[in-house]
This record gives structure tokens, C-alpha cells and sequence, in this order.
């Protein structure tokens, strides 16, 4: 990150704030002076009055964020982030903003996996729906923590198998349950939100949601239909697709799972 | 926004069907409406911490259509944080003629409502919102009254001091004539605990038998213990956060 380029920032910012009419309008937002070409490692984040704040959504597992870019399919960076205080979500660079990040989900401190960068911009995945939200957030050092996350869990669901790698390296792989037939365990890029101490549900003592929801499942039990991955009282699980679209593991792969830092991805094919 | 990914809550008017407020008592909690008088609404929807961090969503309230319409109400609570809000308010309390407003406006109209408490301290702010026609403040000091002359008082970012230490944050407090109490966006908090609700036994990194959590283990605000990378740069091992999330099994 560029320090220097930060501090310019956030004079230019606080300058716009002053400026910034409050709007009844969510979209307006102020073009950056210096948008474009190659200065754009020094677009700065369209100035937000507290009132569009205020309006913007939360970025959490209860959230339906429909107009959310969707995740592109660009490799993965390995860099995960934490806001430190509620970020705006961009849908570009200096785009419009359409959600806040908290910083924390379910209690657990907010990490994000960036997808993409651009200048102090990051593409991150979000954890609400749809699917493979994604949201651009301007990640100054001044606004998020930012860390490396060699870790990625593949899940073939057809094999009934989960590896955790690092660095591309397996650590170990092992047999898992899927969603039935009627509520599948949704493909795609999901990643891991929160490390859950379930004081309510006692089939898992740990449970880690995923950024994914039921497709079939608006809603489960009385959450949003999260999906997540936990353990199971028996072992009537292991090689089965009968869940309703979590992924069940062995209490041995969950000793390991949850050793990995939240925002770590888990691709689901 | 849709029903998708939400809940509701049935509520009849003059009729308290949802759990109060006062059922348990966690130290932190949060609702977004609540009513009493010739409207009753139970606080709609309440979390409290008291099985740790916990959130709700609900986007209907069956309360007769020409009283209320809403978007989507959110609550969210846990160790040492509260956070309550509201989308797209409208309230119209003339079908109760015993309350004799017989306003031209809605008693309440809102694009958004927030109540946020973080460590002890409160904030809120709205958008988009009046009453009774009157415009209100983006972020109003503490404690701001209004009044509506011969109709109502409101209280703008009510801010109160618990018995037990705790603060509560309302965005909006509104009484008509002593015969309706309407909140809006509630939101209450405590310090946050020293040992941020840590496990007995940490786990450790994969392959890295350190058992460093990162070098992070205070109770730093924002997100608590797990929130910073570790000496390396690498992001931290989580620390399990005691909640309840009902996933898809």
C-alpha cells in the first residue's frame, strides 16, 4: 500500500465531504478529479454523506444484495482483509456504492478474500446473497487490516471430498455429506465467514458458515439459509448427499477446518 | 429488496404475540420497532447475547397495511455491540381515530433508521425521515427533543444509561398524546468483556504449532480478538465466537 498516496486520500476525501450535498438520490456520487489512466492507483472513493450511509445495506449473511457484481472467476490473490470500521461497497472503482461492510460477521471479525485489485482498490466477496456477491471496497491502510491466506478448501461434491491446501500443497483430504437432491450444496466460490461456538444446535460444537446460501432454502430453521460446514452425531453422513446443503465433516476434518483463517476460500464444484 | 433470505413476524394489532423484551435479559441487545398503546408491537426483531452473538432480519409485519407498511427491519447483538435498523418506514396511525391525529402525513415516514452501540458508546442516524412532516436531523445530538405541538413528543437519538451500566440508544422515541409509544431502532451495549469471549483452547495453525493467535489478543474493538494479521503478515487463526446461526444443517 502507498502510505503517502493514503494520507493524500483522505485530505481529498474529508475536502469532499465538506462539498458533498447530502442527496436524496443513493446513486449520486462525485467523480474523483483525478479518475483514469494511469493515475488510477489515486482514484479515491466517491464521497458518501452519512445519510447514503445510512441508507446502505449491511453486508451479512442476512443480506440480499441483488444488484452486487458477481464474482468474475479471476484467481484467487491470497490476500484476505479486515475492515476496520464499516466500509462503503463500491459495484467499480469509484463506482457506485450499493452496501457497508461490517466489521464483524456473526460476531467473528470481518475477512474478506480480495479476487482482484486495483490500486488501494479491492474486489472482495461478500457473504450475503446472491451467490458470488462481490463488491469493490477502497482499502486504504487507514481502513482495513490486510493479511495473506495461503489456505483454499476445494469440495467436489460428486466425489464426496473435501482437501484443505496451502500454497497449492494438500494437508489432507477426507470424505464429507452433501445437500440432497431437492437442496443441493450450491457451486461456486464461497469462502469461510465466522467461527461459531453453537450454543443453541448441538450436532457441531463448531460451526463455520460459508458466504453461500440454499438456493431451495430461503430460509432454515430461523436463519437466512447460510450454508455451512459442521460436523454430525453419527457418521450416517460421510459419502451421502443428505444434508439440506451444509457440507458435514468428520469431527477430525473440523479439527483442522477450523484452524483456517476466516475468509478462506472453499471452491465447490 | 425481497422476502429472500429473511424471516417475518406475525403481529395483529392490539395483540402481543412475539417473546418481550424483558424475557432474559442478555447484557447486550437490539430490536428495531417496538409499540405500546392502542398499537401494541412487540420488540420486532429482538436479539439479546444471551446465547452469544446473534442476528435477525424480518420484512413483514402483519400489522393492518394502513397502520405500517416497512422494507426490512435488522437486529444484531453480542459481546459488547448492539446494532438495530430499519428500511423504508411508513407509519399512519389515523385508523386509530381514539388517537386523533387525523395527519395529513404519515406519523412517521423513513428511507432508513440506525441504531448502532459499540463498547458503551451510542450513536444513530437516519435518512430520508420525518415526522408528522417534519424533517429530522441526519445525526442528532444526544437526546434531541421535538415536539409536535398538541400531538406529540419525539425524542431524536435517545440516549439512557442503564442500571446495570449498560447503554441504550434509540434512533427515534416517539409519544402521542400518552396514549401511543412508538421506538424506532434500538440498540444496547456494554463494555465489551476482557477476554473477548476466547476459548479455553485455542487451535493452532495448521503445520505451525505456535499457538499464537496471531499476536492479537486483546479485546480490540471492531470486530474483537483475530482481527489483525499475525508477525508474518498471515492472517490469524479464528477464535470461535460463542452464537447461534441456524445454517442449513
Amino acid at each position: 500500500m502507498d502510505r503517502s498516496g493514503t494520507s493524500r486520500a483522505l485530505g481529498r476525501k474529508r475536502s469532499a465531504r465538506l462539498l458533498a450535498v447530502a442527496s436524496a438520490a443513493l446513486l449520486a456520487f462525485l467523480v474523483s478529479a483525478c479518475g483514469g489512466g494511469e493515475e488510477q492507483n489515486t482514484v479515491q472513493p466517491s464521497a458518501v454523506s452519512q445519510e447514503d450511509l445510512t441508507r446502505l445495506p449491511d453486508a451479512t449473511t442476512y443480506g440480499d444484495l441483488a444488484d452486487a457484481p458477481l464474482d468474475p472467476g479471476a484467481a484467487p490473490t491470497g490476500q484476505v482483509l479486515h475492515p476496520k470500521k464499516d466500509l462503503v461497497v463500491y459495484k467499480a472503482v469509484n463506482g457506485e456504492p450499493f452496501a457497508k461492510l461490517p466489521t464483524r460477521q456473526m460476531g467473528s471479525p470481518t475477512w474478506v478474500p480480495v479476487i482482484a485489485t486495483q490500486g488501494e482498490w479491492a474486489q472482495v466477496l461478500l457473504p450475503t446473497r446472491p451467490n458470488g456477491a462481490s463488491g469493490w471496497i477502497h482499502a486504504g491502510d487507514s481502513d482495513v487490516e490486510s493479511a495473506r491466506n495461503n489456505f483454499v478448501v476445494n469440495v467436489n461434491r460428486e466425489a464426496f471430498e473435501l482437501e484443505i491446501t496451502e500454497d497449492g500443497k494438500s494437508l489432507g483430504k477426507w470424505t464429507i455429506g452433501i445437500g440432497k437432491d431437492e437442496h443441493p450444496t450450491p457451486e461456486g466460490r464461497a469462502y469461510i465467514i465466522a467461527s461459531i461456538e453453537e450454543t443453541v444446535n448441538d450436532y457441531s460444537p463448531i460451526v463455520l458458515p460459508l458466504s453461500f446460501h440454499s438456493d431451495s432454502h430461503e430460509t432454515f430453521g430461523g436463519g437466512p439459509g447460510t450454508v455451512g460446514i459442521h460436523t454430525w452425531p453419527d457418521d450416517s453422513f460421510v459419502g451421502q448427499a443428505n444434508s439440506d446443503g451444509c457440507i458435514r465433516v468428520t469431527q477430525e476434518a473440523l479439527d483442522e477446518l477450523v484452524k483456517l483463517p476466516l475468509g478462506t476460500v472453499v471452491n465447490i464444484v | 429488496m425481497t422476502g429472500v433470505g429473511a424471516l417475518s413476524a406475525v403481529l395483529t394489532a392490539g395483540v402481543l404475540l412475539a417473546p418481550t423484551a424483558s424475557a432474559t435479559g442478555g447484557e447486550n441487545s437490539a430490536f428495531a420497532i417496538s409499540a405500546n398503546g392502542l398499537l401494541k408491537i412487540a420488540p420486532t426483531p429482538y436479539v439479546d447475547d444471551t446465547n452469544g452473538a446473534t442476528e435477525e432480519s424480518v420484512v413483514r409485519l402483519d400489522v393492518p397495511q394502513n397502520l405500517l407498511s416497512l422494507g426490512v427491519l435488522n437486529a444484531r447483538a453480542g459481546d459488547g455491540y448492539a446494532k438495530s435498523s430499519i428500511a423504508d418506514l411508513r407509519v399512519s396511525l389515523n385508523a386509530l381515530p381514539d388517537l386523533g391525529l387525523g395527519l395529513s402525513q404519515p406519523l412517521v415516514a423513513a428511507e432508513a433508521i440506525e441504531a448502532n452501540c459499540e463498547d458503551g458508546v451510542a450513536s444513530s442516524s437516519v435518512a430520508g425521515a420525518s415526522v408528522a412532516g417534519i424533517a429530522l436531523d441526519v445525526a442528532a445530538p444526544p437526546n434531541t427533543a421535538i415536539e409536535v405541538p398538541g400531538l406529540a413528543s419525539v425524542t431524536l437519538n435517545k440516549q439512557v444509561t442503564n442500571d446495570d451500566g449498560s447503554t441504550t440508544v434509540t434512533a427515534i422515541s416517539i409519544k402521542v398524546n400518552k396514549l401511543q409509544s412508538l421506538d424506532l431502532a434500538s440498540a444496547t451495549c456494554t463494555k465489551a468483556d476482557d477476554d473477548g469471549g476466547k476459548p479455553s483452547t485455542p487451535p493452532t495453525t495448521p503445520g505451525d504449532d505456535d499457538g499464537d493467535n496471531g499476536g492479537d489478543n486483546g479485546d480490540d474493538s471492531n470486530g474483537g480478538s483475530g482481527s489483525q494479521a499475525d508477525k508474518d503478515g498471515m492472517a490469524p487463526v479464528p477464535t470461535p465466537v460463542k452464537g447461534h446461526l441456524d445454517v442449513t444443517g
